[in-house]
């Protein structure tokens, strides 16, 4: 039999016992667990009696048994109810202060949130496709002897091959776009966002089925799927699956599939999805899955679990090379890499983009926005809660002498930060709901809010966190006055209170002032960018896109006299892919450089009649634009433009004049330099463009160039002449200057966000340099009065008290401007076109914090100098 | 107090308190009780309630002797108070009174 002696209990729970239970009744409980320990031995084995032995200690946890672990000094004074009782009465005592504080706290917190969700949402782009991790976008980098390039998307074969022959790639899908009009019974409209992909495409992306079977989805090449949108668009109510609906007047289609909405963070955007061998059999591309060079289509590759994707990549450019030796003969490379899905939102910024995708940098900027807006609302309420315990220096050296402990002190005004900082979060929550929905619109586009676990959990910790952060140095300040320099009165004028209270006003203000010179920046950026000479008058062109519909091609002439009978039109050209927005297709094309070399260069291209430079209002530089005085221009001109002679080295524009350009017998000559124009906005500098003149009728969209100041009556013209000359062709146009602020839309609604929360945050420093200006002027009202009695005048005592705030508005200037000059060169650093920053932002802001500060203190200084001194001076 | 201050478990340990006279403490009583209930009982549900009742008034303690198995330490030895047995005597008055009540012959029990 086991000896128990040699037994002991278990040590570890021994020794927990010995410091969780009441020490009154530790002897005998500790006596009683032995026992049974023992008695237990007698019976089962020695693991067995250790368990039982921590069961019985676990169940011990009672709150009569256990040992208290409040201060016994606490609890027995009732020192808890008196402190929650000041509290209290602290709130409703000094209200203005609690609100200016809980105001402040509530606009930094609310600003945070909005910010934080929205850039949770830029982050959480793709994301919900359950292969995300898997998904890569396989782009290119072009290189030619002279340009170099990269782009998004790449050739045909590689979306059709690569998952062929390489065993770590899964699938392959690739997507292209198309607009078309689609007739419904006897309504017509106009899609421009069609995808065109393959039948793997939901195969590797998730987006919801709602009708329709997968299998069955572009079996047909004359499938269409449609979005839940379209289908409540096109068809209400009805069943929309087998519906037959007409694309450009002559193509029947029929809907297989309904999908939901693609939701907001998805970098895939579209309205309804065809079959790619519809593309290949129409468009005349059926030997495209052999064409591995060039950038036709996005290409996205599944590939498998845990492949090694750097080896991949490099795998997959060995193969490739080998099928270009076309491009290879002539100097001409293509170099794939592989972005993973998730990233491509922020980080990709190629050539043929997806046009809704984000910038990282703006997320950075906003980031560094939602902290420096927080850290403002902090270091508001602790310049005014500190301050403001001034007030309360009485009632806390009572506390002291009563008996309360300086770390009962220090855990009461935490706690007082921590409800201060709940109440502000609640309200912030209740002002983020609310103020949503107006977000939202201005943004274009919903953000979905899921509560989850997680967010809820960040939120409490947020808020403890920021209550601690915030109310830390208040707590330890105030739980430092000494009782009877405060009783005395005596309290700190203290040098380093002083200092302590000086600094948090410089930070407040650098902070501010900074934001202020950010503001004056990105403001003075913006409108650059807007005044900047695009190089044609797009405030008075109108475009009507008709995409190459042949009856209208043949009444081109008709149309064209018709218009310039109204007197408001002045020109009217027809064109194609010539629209300076939007993007322009590129093209190969032999040319030699001006040192000699025969190189073959990718160049951006359009075609365009006589009339176009006229209707754009653009300029020549060099020679001349197509005329119908020169036949020959249709088969023998070129026009290039100025960025195009700087990329061949051809020397000035005249020079230019008579280069050819081209392979035999497709040889063309430049017959004119036109001045660059943008239109590709002004992030990137202006590319190579080379216009031809078009051919074998190949029109597709019309440019009018018209007075627009009686927009409706010129309007009611165009439609009433196209629809008699087009009769069955719906009119489909749009205003050139609306096109351009959509292309810089991203821009402008990152202006407007700026702006407004930087204003904010100057709101909420005015609010804690008031408060500051009030607990400062406050504490020296007894020196005012003493002033007041010897003679001093109104005026002097505002000065006294304002030249103090602005010393310390001059030191915030002088830390605040390097580190704002240095953040904008930054920021201004990403665009092509750029300004400076002028002496004159840092001096304006300046001028702005002192006027704030000025206003602010000298309201306060008003009010105390106007006071009684008698009144003053009497509590001594 | 009011009788019904007085729960369940409380009266059941209250009453074993009393039937081990001297003997009555904590491992004892846990003991004993979980005999007659046939159930297992954790010393903190004993603990709590004699710590519970004393401070109600029910019951008084005072060290006994301390022994070898309990490494050295005492035991406590835990007496009812007149007033408890004032209650518990009051309770059972009750309880008789309702019992003798139910004319329900199933559950008419001869005692």
């Amino acid at each position: 039999m086991k000896n128990p002696e040699e037994f002991p209990v278990p040590k570890w729970p021994l020794k927990l016992l010995r410091y969780l239970v009441k020490p009154e009744y530790l002897e005998e409980i500790e006596g009683d667990m032995e026992e049974i320990h023992f008695n237990n031995l007698l019976i089962y084995s020695r693991n067995k009696a250790k368990r039982i032995y921590v069961w019985e200690l676990a169940k011990l946890f009672k709150p009569i048994i256990l040992k208290s672990f409040n201060n016994p000094q606490l609890i027995q004074n009732g020192m808890v109810n008196f402190f929650f009782r000041t509290s209290v009465r602290n709130l409703w005592k000094y209200k203005l202060n609690s609100a200016l504080n809980i105001l402040g706290l509530t606009m930094g917190v609310t600003c945070f949130m909005m910010i934080m969700i929205w850039i949770n949402h830029e982050r959480s782009f793709d994301g919900f496709h359950e292969k995300a991790d898997r998904i890569y976008r396989i782009s290119n980098t072009f290189t030619s002897e002279s340009e170099q390039f990269s782009q998004a998307p790449s050739g045909p074969a590689l979306g059709a091959q690569l998952h062929k022959i390489f065993s770590q790639v899964e699938n392959a899908v690739r997507l292209g776009g198309n607009s078309a009009q689609i007739k419904v019974g006897d309504d017509n409209y106009f899609e421009n966002n069609i995808g065109i992909v393959d039948p793997s495409f939901l195969d590797i992306f998730d987006f919801r089925l709602i009708a329709g079977s997968k299998a069955d989805l572009f079996t047909d090449i004359h499938s269409l799927v449609i979005t839940k949108s379209i289908a409540e668009k096109y068809f209400g109510n009805n069943n929309p699956i087998g519906q037959l609906v007409t694309m450009d007047g002559q193509i029947p289609l029929k809907v297989t599939g309904v999908l939901a909405d693609p939701v907001s963070n998805s970098q895939l955007q579209f309205d309804m999805l065809m079959s790619m061998e519809f593309a290949k059999v129409n468009f005349n591309l059926k030997e495209m899955d052999d064409d591995w060079g060039g950038g036709w289509f996005h290409t996205y590759l599944l590939v498998e679990k845990d492949a090694d994707v750097e080896s991949l990549e490099k795998e997959i450019n060995e193969f490739i090379a080998t099928k270009l030796t076309w491009f290879a003969e002539r100097n001409m490379s293509y170099a794939y890499f592989l972005q993973p899905l998730k990233s491509i939102h922020l980080e990709s910024d190629l050539r043929y983009d997806l046009s809704n995708n984000g910038s990282a940098r703006n997320v950075s900027i906003f980031t560094t926005v939602a902290f420096i807006v927080l850290l403002l609302a902090c270091i508001n309420y602790t310049n005014l809660t500190t301050a403001n315990a001034i007030k309360r220096a009485k009632e806390i050296g009572i506390k002291k002498v009563i008996g309360a402990l300086r770390s009962q002190l220090i855990w009461q005004h935490l706690g007082e930060s921590i409800l201060m900082v709940c109440l502000a979060t609640a309200i912030s929550i209740g002002c983020v709901y609310l103020l949503m929905p107006h977000f939202e619109a201005f943004l274009g586009y919903e953000i979905p809010f899921s509560l989850d676990f997680i967010i809820v959990l960040q939120v409490v910790i947020g808020v403890i966190g920021l209550g601690v952060f915030a109310g830390l140095s208040p707590a330890f300040i105030i739980s430092a006055f000494q009782p009877l320099k405060v009783i005395k009165g005596q309290l700190t004028r203290g040098k380093k209170g002083a200092f302590l209270r000086n600094s948090l006003v410089i930070a407040q203000f650098t902070a501010t002032i900074v934001l202020i010179i950010a503001i004056i920046t990105v403001n003075k950026q913006m409108n650059f960018i807007q005044q900047q000479e695009l190089g044609m008058k797009a405030n008075e062109v109108i475009r009507v896109s008709f995409r190459g519909i042949q009856s209208v091609r043949d009444n081109r002439k008709v149309l064209k006299d018709r218009l310039l009978e109204n007197g408001a039109i002045k020109a009217v050209s027809f064109q194609n892919n010539a629209y300076p927005v939007g993007g322009l297709s590129n093209g190969m094309v032999m040319v030699e450089t001006g040192d000699g070399k025969k190189v073959s260069s990718s160049l951006y291209h359009m075609w365009a009649d006589a009339d176009y430079v006229n209707t754009f209002g653009m300029e020549m530089v060099a020679g001349r634009f197509f005329s119908m005085e020169f036949p020959s221009d249709t088969t023998h001109g070129v026009v290039v433009n100025e960025a195009a002679i700087a990329s061949f080295g051809w020397g000035n524009p005249e020079n230019a004049i008579g280069k050819e350009m081209g392979t035999p017998p497709n040889v063309r000559k430049v017959i004119g330099v036109i001045k660059d124009f943008n239109f590709e906005g002004l992030h990137k500098p202006i590319e190579p463009v080379r216009i031809l003149p078009v051919a074998n009728n190949q029109y597709g969209t019309l440019a009018i160039r018209a007075d627009l100041s009686k927009p409706f009556e010129l309007l009611a013209f165009l439609e009433h002449t196209w629809a008699e000359i087009n009769p069955n062709v719906p009119l489909d146009y749009s205003f050139m200057n609306e096109d351009i602020q959509n292309q810089y839309e991203a821009e402008f609604n990152f202006r407007t966000i700026f702006l407004f929360f930087s204003s904010l945050s100057i709101v909420i420093a005015c609010l804690g340099l008031f408060g500051l200006a009030t607990a400062s002027t406050n504490q020296r009202v007894r020196e005012i009065g003493i002033r007041k009695i010897m003679g001093a005048s109104a005026a002097g005592l505002i000065q006294l008290i304002s030249r103090d705030f602005l010393v310390l508005v001059l030191i915030s200037l002088v830390i605040a401007s390097p580190i704002a000059w240095f953040g904008m060169e930054q920021w201004l650093n990403g665009f092509a076109y750029r300004i400076n920053i002028h002496w004159t932002f840092i001096a304006l802001s300046g001028l702005i914090a002192l006027s704030i500060s000025l206003l602010t203190v000298s309201y306060q200084a008003i009010k105390t100098v106007a006071s009684n001194p008698a009144r003053t001076l009497r509590h001594e | 107090m009011k009788k019904t201050k007085l729960g369940e478990f409380e009266e059941l340990v209250l009453l074993t308190v009393v039937v081990l006279k001297e003997d009555a403490y904590g491992v004892e009583i846990k003991r004993e009780l979980e005999e007659r209930l046939n159930e297992k009982l954790s010393v903190g549900s004993i603990q709590s309630a004699l710590k519970r009742m004393e401070q109600k008034g029910f019951l008084t303690s005072k060290f006994g002797e301390a022994t070898k198995k309990r490494g050295g330490k005492r035991k406590r030895i835990y007496t009812a108070t007149s007033y408890a047995h004032k209650i518990l005597q009051e309770m059972k008055d009750i309880r008789s009174k309702l019992w003798a009540s139910i004319t329900i012959p199933a559950l008419n029990f001869k005692t």
